[in-house]
């Protein structure tokens, strides 16, 4: 395929007298990691509501393996394999990890009991919860919330992951083991994933191009160490 | 697509409670075909009142169900569920009356089922479009309920109005083939296979993957919708479904009974179809069918014995089970089993 798997162009979006993203514009290939950083209110959450289709840019386009999907709902977006993991693990509390799985396994249109089970115990796999698969998912630990619903993402065949905060709360090890995995679904499946994160040495460990949003604009891209040279990103970001 | 993925993990964050899997839950199918073997049994050695009242218990027990399917499975609270029963008892009672042979009968049927699908499902589309849930959804269906009591009572030219209607005992037949309801048990057989197929038809559904999803948008719509399901219009697939469920048993009951009037669609029906279902045990198709069952056997006994306190007692009850009793009389009795049998 030519082009990039996920192409944003212009996003502006305003809350009142807020602007919240101005000109935004990013571009996703497949096996690729994009994180997006910045202080707070610096518009990530709007962006990655845009991308997800849970917000509707004022202008601008969200194109997806050059299709125009700026307006399609979350539902129609997530079905097409752009997905969110949400900031607060979301997942299905009083159901148990398998059963979490396999809800996302239909998702991905298989269907017949054996053929729902086996995937969705490969994806346990993945996400190493095939010691938990039969345990109440409300009763697993946090860390381990945050890769059930990474799990349910690849249960239902996300092409491009939208993650929000993937490491909040996380141990110091969690966190490494989730970059890591990040590195392998990219590496291993063609996928491509964006991040929004506040822990900068994650993203320094996820070794991805930088979009660096600043009050809704993007004032910097580049690998992670470019983004570091970056005057005004160390002024108004790394605070020197 | 299997590959291996080396993370060396904390122990700590492993230390999760090994659960077994759990044996196919086949204990509700269980403590059904016991339910249904006794109800079988029962002409045999019951009395001719019982023959002649348990099929509209039973009815009322397929109501319940149908609430479990909004309910139970997909969260959805429905205090509705009366009028469309009503909608399929004048239906039947209208239609047969008018068009005469079996076709009246057929028709009348079809087109309760067909009235309160497609008004479930209308109304239910917009209102989920527009994320109305929860209890302001409940308010929506409580005034469903109202309204359905009030064109039942005003449009008395064709329902009798508040007297009610009466409506005779039909028969179902396909060319000389069929069911004479008019017999006593016959129509128990009849209401019984009825209810066996629509619990079974029920407890096969809650397993497809329709099931399963309309389970996750109960547990987490949010997600669900991000997984790529377009919640709104599964929900409003399953409250139109059990809307049809609804009016069926309606139909059938209103020939059961032989008698059918507004009070059907009014709060106190409708809360008492929620109260089945809350003390049976929502959970579970069984719950809802076993608790219109017990509470209407009970509250026949109880309103001749002690009418003042009965409804009391009803409702102590009902702030049990709200309480702290979620799981109802069924999904207590299966979690028990279930437990004793892990033991083993």
């Amino acid at each position: 395929m030519s082009g990039p798997l996920l192409d944003v162009r212009a996003l502006s979006k305003h809350f009142g007298g807020v602007q919240a993203a101005t000109d935004v514009h990013l571009s996703v290939d497949a096996g690729s990691i994009t994180s997006v950083i910045g202080p707070n209110g610096a518009g990530k959450s709007t962006l990655m509501a845009m991308l997800s289709g849970h917000s509707i840019p004022d202008s601008g386009n969200v194109f997806y393996e050059g299709r125009d999907v700026t307006k399609w709902p979350a539902h129609r977006r997530a079905s097409a394999g752009v997905v969110r993991k949400f900031q607060r693990p979301a997942y299905f509390p009083g159901l148990s990890v398998v059963e979490n799985l396999e809800i996302g396994v239909v998702a991905a249109g298989i269907r017949g009991g054996r053929a729902m089970r086996a995937r969705a115990r490969e994806v346990a796999d993945i996400v190493q919860l095939d010691d938990a698969r039969y345990v109440t998912a409300g009763s697993l630990p946090h860390g381990r919330t945050q890769w059930l619903e990474i799990g349910l993402l690849l249960a239902c065949r996300a092409r491009v992951m939208l993650l929000d905060e993937p490491t909040a709360g996380m141990t110091r090890q969690e966190t490494a083991d989730t970059a890591t995995l990040i590195h392998q679904l990219v590496h291993d499946l063609e996928m491509a994933v964006v991040v929004v994160e506040h822990d900068i040495d994650f993203v320094r460990s996820l070794d991805s191009q930088v979009t660096v949003l600043h009050l809704g604009q993007v004032i910097a891209t580049g690998s992670m160490s470019d983004v570091e040279q970056d005057a005004q990103t160390r002024l108004v970001y790394l605070g020197e | 697509m299997s590959f291996k993925v080396e993370v060396s993990h904390e122990t700590a964050s492993r230390k999760v409670v090994r659960a077994r899997r759990p044996r196919r839950g086949n204990t509700e199918d269980l403590l059904a075909t016991v339910l249904f073997a006794v109800l079988f049994a029962v002409p045999s050695v019951g009395d001719s009142y019982q023959v002649f009242i348990l099929p509209q218990y039973m009815l009322f027990g397929v109501l319940a169900m149908s609430l479990c399917l909004v309910w139970g499975l997909g969260g959805i609270l429905s205090f509705g569920q009366g009028a469309f029963f009503l909608i399929g008892a004048y239906a039947l009672g209208i239609l047969s009356t008018r068009v005469s042979g079996s076709l009246g009968v057929w028709l009348g049927i079809a087109v309760g089922i067909a009235l309160s699908a497609a008004v479930a499902g209308a109304l239910a589309y917009f209102l989920f479009r527009a994320r109305v849930r929860g209890s302001y959804f409940v308010l929506v269906t409580l005034a469903i309920s109202t309204i359905g009591g009030v064109i039942a009572t005003s449009a008395s030219d064709l329902t009798g109005g508040f007297n009610g209607m009466f409506i005779s005992r039909v028969q179902l037949t396909v060319s000389g083939w069929g069911v004479d309801l008019a017999s006593d048990s016959t129509s128990y057989y009849f209401v019984l296979a009825l209810t066996i197929g629509v619990y079974v038809m029920l407890r096969w559904l809650s397993r497809s993957a329709f099931g399963r999803v309309l389970v996750g948008i109960r547990e987490n719509e949010e997600r669900a919708e991000a997984l790529g399901y377009d919640v709104a219009l599964r929900k409003t697939l399953a409250f139109s479904l059990s809307a049809a469920i609804a009016a069926m048993a309606g139909a059938i009951y209103g020939t059961e009974a032989g008698f059918v009037s507004p009070s059907l669609a009014d709060v106190v029906f409708s809360t008492s179809i929620v109260l089945w279902v809350a003390i049976g045990g929502r959970d579970f198709f069984l719950g809802g069918l076993v608790g219109a069952l017990a509470i209407s056997l009970v509250s026949e006994k109880l309103n001749s014995a002690i009418p003042e306190y009965w409804q009391l007692l009803l409702g102590v009850l009902f702030l049990a089970v709200v309480i702290g009793f979620r799981r109802g009389i069924v999904g207590s009795a299966i979690l028990a089993i279930d437990r004793v049998g892990d033991r083993r």
